[in-house]
């Protein structure tokens, strides 16, 4: 090994302990999400939103109503027809509660659809899962409690 | 700041014996010197802000103050009926009314043996913009400065007790991440970013950890991280949604939300063993909990005739009061006093002397307040 690259090996090795010292015993490394696309923010002009209906939920439910097997019908096919698509599941909740707690059953129900796609054999890195609870595009009562469906287009570099 | 076990113990002892008196009465005599007048308005208000004293205007009382302030020095001597010295000290502060209040937290400290509030401070989310954003404040509501301006929505903010730093979520990267300000110098950083949502981060007592709710397995857990934000240990292994940690005073339980079956309950997690205990209220929707800093209480929200309310459990009788309407209840220093978002208002609630005051209004709707301690 040549002098500078045993260099580089010693630089790099010295960084990789400085992180780790940051960690405690017990904790573990915490994982990174894909941020090139969101559905309210940066990257939000690859998400193609409204193309499959909401699905809706019952008060501080994470359970979806069964009128909604067409909207997760819809989304197959759409995932079917392209395998580089990908899809972004944008979680509400209406205003009748918390604020905190409305930010967890957003997710929750997000999960929940992403479950039942899981469920239908599509792989767990196509599907993604964002949050809004009574953020954002809140709306009040049935309307609010709901799950919105975002199309993720590949882009040229994904192909 | 965190407490001993033993002066929390004496403080809960103290408290007790002091609220099943009449209001302590104090006489203050005419401060002297050149902003003396202006500096005793200030330690007035304050004192009778707190409502747990009795300001007698002449004649005997239990404690008598009296003060000197020339420029920005502040000399006060406080003694009791007897005319003994309780405590004699100087305040140099850049601002007259921080003299004030330390004057003031200086009293209550000696009377009662509880840490006063005036010194203390208070963040809050305002939708004044159109967007939610978070404000800080000073104890009695004035002072605001606008600390984000993300133009998104900004939310979930938490004080270290020194009130140097705060935690929040931002949705500025479009997905909810949890970000760290330092509050001395300005400086942001975002410490969380797992895919899923972050947030609802708190300090620990001592600072030294970090409990939230991360969502990245595909179920809404607790994690324990470090303030880097780099480790990260799971918590809670359950198919319901945890949210809203707040820890107990000695920082060994995790008191959260859990949402069971569509109704939200309370349960108490011991962080080293990582069982948990639900905690039955007698309410079927029940978030935001706040522990007491002498860990005798919790404060909560619940849902009950449709309007939301905030409620106190005792843990030794187990009794659960409803203070009001309201929701996000935060608890003071001292043990005393309830701060929670009614509507477009932040309250502060003597829970002990049932006297409570608007301190902040006019600001649109506002939200989760985190009150130091």
């Amino acid at each position: 090994m040549s002098k500078s690259s045993s260099a580089l090996v010693l630089l790099v090795g010295c960084h990789f302990l400085t992180q780790c010292a940051f960690l405690r015993p017990g904790m573990a490394p915490l994982p990174k999400r894909d941020e090139s696309f969101s559905y309210f923010g940066p990257g939000s002009e690859r998400v193609l939103k409204g193309s499959v209906d909401a699905i809706s939920f019952s008060e501080e439910s994470s359970e979806y109503d069964p009128s909604s097997s067409d909207s997760l019908e819809s989304v197959l096919d759409k995932l079917a027809e392209d395998a580089g698509r990908q899809v972004l599941l944008a979680g509400f909740a209406n205003d009748s509660g918390t604020a905190e707690f409305n930010r967890v059953l957003g997710e929750e129900r997000a999960q929940a659809v992403r479950a039942a796609l899981l469920g239908k054999g599509i792989a767990s890195e196509r599907v993604h899962t964002v949050s809004y609870g009574n953020e954002l595009d809140a709306r009040q009562g049935a309307e609010g409690r709901r799950v919105e469906i975002g199309i993720v287009e590949p882009t040229l570099a994904d192909e | 700041m965190a407490h001993s076990p033993l002066r929390l113990l004496f403080t809960s002892f103290l408290a007790s014996a002091a609220c099943l008196a009449a209001p302590t009465g104090l006489r203050i005599e005419s401060f002297t010197g050149g902003t003396g007048a202006a500096v005793e308005a200030m330690v007035r208000k304050t004192l009778l802000d707190t409502g747990d004293l009795a300001l007698i205007s002449s004649g005997p009382a239990p404690y008598v103050l009296t003060a000197e302030s020339s420029g920005g020095r502040l000399q006060a001597k406080l003694v009791d009926a007897n005319g003994k010295q309780v405590f004699a000290e100087s305040y140099d502060s850049v601002a007259l009314k921080d003299n004030a209040r330390q004057l003031a937290d200086e009293c209550v400290g000696a009377i009662f043996g509880w840490p006063g509030i005036a010194l203390t401070k208070i963040a809050f989310v305002s939708e004044a913009t159109g967007r939610k954003e978070i404000y800080l404040c000073d104890a009695d509501g004035s002072n605001i400065e606008q600390l984000t301006r993300d133009d998104s929505s900004c939310v979930s903010p938490s004080l270290r007790n020194d009130a140097q730093a705060m935690l929040f979520t931002s949705y500025v990267s479009g997905y909810p991440d949890v970000y760290m300000l330092d509050l001395e110098t300005g400086l942001r950083k975002r410490l969380l970013q797992a895919p899923g949502t972050n947030t609802g981060a708190v300090f620990s007592p001592e600072g030294d950890s970090l409990a939230l709710t991360m969502s990245f397995t595909g179920n809404s857990e607790l994690y324990l991280v470090a303030p880097s934000g780099l480790g990260g240990r799971r918590l809670t292994r359950t198919d319901a949604a945890e949210c809203s940690p707040t820890w107990s005073p000695e920082g060994s339980r995790l008191l959260y939300c859990t949402n069971i079956k569509a109704k939200p309950s309370l349960e108490i997690l011991d962080v080293e063993t990582g069982k948990s205990q639900k905690l039955e209220t007698g309410y079927s929707y029940n978030t935001e909990p706040d522990w007491a800093p002498e860990g005798d209480r919790i404060a909560f929200t619940v849902k009950s005739g449709g309007e939301l309310k905030v409620a106190v459990m005792d843990f030794k009788s187990r009794g659960v009061t409803i203070v009001g309407n309201g929701q996000y209840p935060a608890w003071g220093a001292d043990g005393r006093h309830l701060l929670f978002a009614r509507g477009n208002e932040l309250v502060l609630r003597n829970v002990v002397a049932a006297k409570e005051r608007v301190i902040v209004n006019n600001m649109a709707k506002l939200s989760e307040p985190s009150w130091s301690r």
